[in-house]
């Protein structure tokens, strides 16, 4: 027993010691996560706009181009409770905060803070935003690899020393997105993509009660504070809209728009049809960096008159 | 708790070191103690259902005891027949009633009479089908005379329940699983270095090579109509590549883990895409649940030693519970039958001990006769997973139509090149360990450094390589 208990501890140690040093330097490595953040905190005294949503907004909203001080807080897979615990932590140090845009994507109201795509992202929020999300016992709550993915981690580990490349940000400094991601080709790509994404986000679930309740909070603090709030839906192309569950999309506007009626610091913009245009988009549901400019122009727009209202 | 979760990883080495510092001194108490940890393992994933494991142990130990002092042929029977009823019983409420129910209503609707399907809205208990199946085995045992009466209550809970295999198997007789309950084992380094050994291979094959090749198959069934006649063909294939890699996976946990403790459970999986014909695959494949049926339907049924009508009848009869026995649908049942298709020529023309022995024995390759016959089985086994992994018989039927119907090429979901590379070496190391199993080809290196060098290449591939999002074996399903 001596001998295999000593043999399986020096067999092991090796191996702890590697991941302990590739947890160390892949949290020193700067990701979009902990370069989002950052940023953020070091400008939350001047932002004007806050943009919250998934990746529809993040690559959609570019602050560059609204003449009110943007960060854009979207993230890939970003839940609504994602968005809320952010601007939960952070919302009493928003001293200057004119208008908190919310983008509502089809699953946005429907899903829950573990379900789909972002149950792997996650642990991010819980390592780089330092939001308490995670209950169950996992490596995540512990280490950030799993999210990274083991391999992508080492080949950061290796890069750190070798100084090839040390960072992988593709975000600007007021948060925006432009470059990576899926880049469609042809109209058979538009096609391919546009079934597969709307069947990712496709759950068919009617019930928005809890993330309504979120969405009625956030609405009510900004009320009390003075601040507007503007829930859009972002441009997508026929070849994804087409492919999703109409009566849940008829849903979801008639929803968003008794929240306009309802509350009078809140307005809705549905942008879904606004662009016929391929060249403005990145893939089936993600605007290029084209489409971003003409939407965030056109927002500036809509913020503008909203703030003069 | 899954064999590829922190809770496990946790698990393992604490009830390690407790049985073997702690508890191990006394029988009664090591008993207890890997009963109380089995329930804890199960009661991890639901701990109401652990009512079914106890209640069905409980029937089966008094069971046992009531065959074993009863006089009269009636009376042990009977009990016989209520350790039966009571398993199947609960199999039947779990796993096929809602089964039974709809396809009623269906015959119902073909004749023309209306019936609507009465449903019951329950969740099926993981590994029910492995350990009704394993206690069922223990009172039929007893009750044949092939083994006595087990007399101590924790000692029999604690076979039943014994957490390696508890919920996928091997499903485990109780004449070879229950006696080494009753004895004290020594921990010897040959026994937990094998453990180990079979502990990494599993998980290589579980979370490197199932859940990578399940990636790719998902996406293939998911979107069959679209996809190019290659890209089907090769859906099924690493269909076969992931539920073997998956289930054989589990199993070399399963059995490594077992080692850890002192104990030999039974081997399930022997290369079983190297066979030469569907007899031998059957020798080869879920070898614990093969020879159960064999054991318990096969042979009570006359087996192949009474008329051609007749075996071919009982052949039918146990592909065909077989497949029901995997799950509670058409696809299962025609999976079972369709490999019933597959060994009955060979049973008729009484080539089904042919291949007995393993391939290419004394031989570094196989000659291309026995390439051949091996491409042939593996075809045909790969042609009725189709039915095994399809949501229903009209979507198998339809894939296996595109393969035919759609364009040959045309591909756009392909696995990344070093999965493939991958795969080809997890074959590589198959074929070297088709004798005596990967865990003696390894052990066959006879420098420690070669040893080590393959353990931390193998750690560092799934490392890499290795899907973490604690993916369910396909078998927890069963």
């Amino acid at each position: 027993m001596r001998k295999f208990l000593i043999n399986l501890l020096l067999f092991f140690v090796p191996l702890i010691v590697i991941y302990i040093s590739l947890e160390v330097i892949n949290r020193k490595i700067p990701n979009e996560y902990s370069a989002k953040i950052k940023n953020f905190e070091d400008e939350i005294n001047n932002i004007e706009v806050l943009v919250f949503g998934s990746s529809h907004a993040l690559r959609a909203v570019n602050p560059e181009f609204i003449d009110y001080y943007t960060y854009n807080m979207a993230m890939v897979s970003q839940t609504l409770q994602l968005d809320y615990a952010v601007f939960e932590k952070y919302k009493e140090e928003l001293k200057n905060l004119k208008v908190l845009v919310l983008t509502i994507s089809h699953f946005t109201l429907s899903t829950g803070l573990n379900e789909g795509e972002i149950a792997n992202r996650i642990s991010y929020y819980h390592h780089f935003y330092g939001l308490p999300l995670i209950s169950r016992l996992k490596v995540d709550n512990y280490s950030v690899l799993p999210a990274i993915g083991y391999k992508r981690a080492t080949w950061g580990f290796l890069n750190y020393f070798l100084k090839f490349k040390v960072s992988n940000v593709k975000t600007n400094k007021y948060g925006f997105m432009g470059e990576g991601g899926f880049l469609a080709k042809d109209s058979i790509s538009f096609v391919k993509v546009g079934k597969e994404a709307a069947n990712r986000h496709e759950d068919h679930s009617y019930d928005f009660n809890e993330n309504i309740k979120l969405l009625k909070k956030m609405i009510d603090w900004s009320k009390k504070h003075n601040i507007k709030v503007v829930l859009i839906e972002v441009p997508k192309t026929n070849e994804y809209e087409r492919n999703l569950d109409q009566d849940k999309a008829a849903l979801i506007d008639s929803t968003l728009d008794i929240l306009q009626k309802s509350n009078s610091n809140v307005s809705y913009f549905d942008f879904t049809n606004h662009y016929k245009n391929k060249s403005f988009f990145r893939n089936a549901d993600h605007l290029n960096e084209a489409g971003a400019r003409e939407f965030s122009l056109l927002l500036n727009t809509k913020i503008s008159e909203f703030i003069k209202e | 708790m899954l064999f590829n979760s922190l809770e496990f990883a946790l698990f393992l080495p604490t009830v390690f070191l407790l049985y073997w510092f702690v508890f191990q001194k006394n029988l009664k108490s090591r008993n207890f103690f890997l009963l109380l940890i089995s329930y804890l393992f199960y009661g991890w994933w639901d701990w109401r259902f652990l009512s079914l494991i106890a209640f069905s142990s409980t029937v089966d130990f008094v069971a046992g005891q009531q065959i074993e002092i009863s006089n009269t042929k009636i009376r042990r029977k009977l009990f016989l027949w209520l350790s039966i009823c009571t398993n199947l019983g609960f199999l039947g409420l779990f796993k096929y009633f809602n089964f039974f129910a709809e396809s009623f209503a269906d015959l119902m609707y073909m004749i023309g009479l209306q019936a609507n399907p009465w449903s019951l809205n329950i969740i099926l208990p993981v590994g029910i089908s492995f350990y009704t199946f394993q206690t069922m085995s223990y009172t039929i045992d007893v009750y044949r005379g092939q083994m006595k009466v087990e007399k101590d209550l924790i000692a029999f809970f604690a076979y039943v329940s014994f957490f390696p295999q508890l919920v996928a198997g091997p499903i485990e007789r109780a004449v070879n699983l229950l006696p080494q309950f009753k004895v004290k084992h020594d921990f010897t380094y040959e026994q937990g270095a094998k453990g180990a050994r079979l502990i990494l291979w599993g998980l290589f094959k579980k979370v490197v090579i199932a859940d990578n090749c399940a990636v790719f198959v998902n996406e293939i069934f998911a979107n069959y109509q679209g996809a190019s006649g290659l890209e089907l063909m090769l859906g099924a294939v690493f269909f076969a590549f992931q539920i073997y890699g998956d289930f054989s996976g589990y199993s070399d946990i399963a059995i490594g883990t077992a080692k850890l403790f002192g104990f030999n459970l039974m081997t399930n999986f022997r290369t079983p895409y190297f066979s030469r014909d569907m007899a031998e695959f059957w020798r080869r494949w879920h070898i614990s649940l093969s020879t159960w049926f064999r054991d318990y339907i096969y042979i009570p049924l006359g087996g192949s030693r009474v008329g051609k009508g007749r075996a071919v009848f009982n052949v039918f009869v146990v592909f065909a519970i077989s497949g029901f026995w995997h799950g509670a649908n058409w696809t299962f049942i025609i999976w079972g039958v369709l490999n019933a298709v597959y060994f009955l020529p060979l049973l008729l023309m009484g080539k089904n001990r042919a291949n007995t022995n393993t391939v290419a024995e004394e031989k570094v390759l196989p000659s291309f006769s026995e390439l051949w016959q091996i491409a042939n089985t593996f075809a045909l086994t790969c042609l009725a997973w189709v039915f095994f992994r399809a949501e229903g018989v009209t979507v198998a039927y339809d894939y296996i139509r595109a393969i035919f119907h759609n364009d040959l090429f045309g591909s756009n979901n392909l696995l990344d090149a070093d999965v493939i590379f991958l795969i080809i070496i997890w074959i590589i190391i198959e074929w070297q360990g088709r004798h005596l199993g990967v865990d003696e080809y390894i052990k066959s290196f006879n420098k420690p450094i070669i040893r080590y060098l393959f353990y931390y290449l193998f750690v560092l591939i799934i490392f890499l390589y290795g899907m973490f999002n604690e993916s369910e074996f396909i078998y927890f399903q069963f």
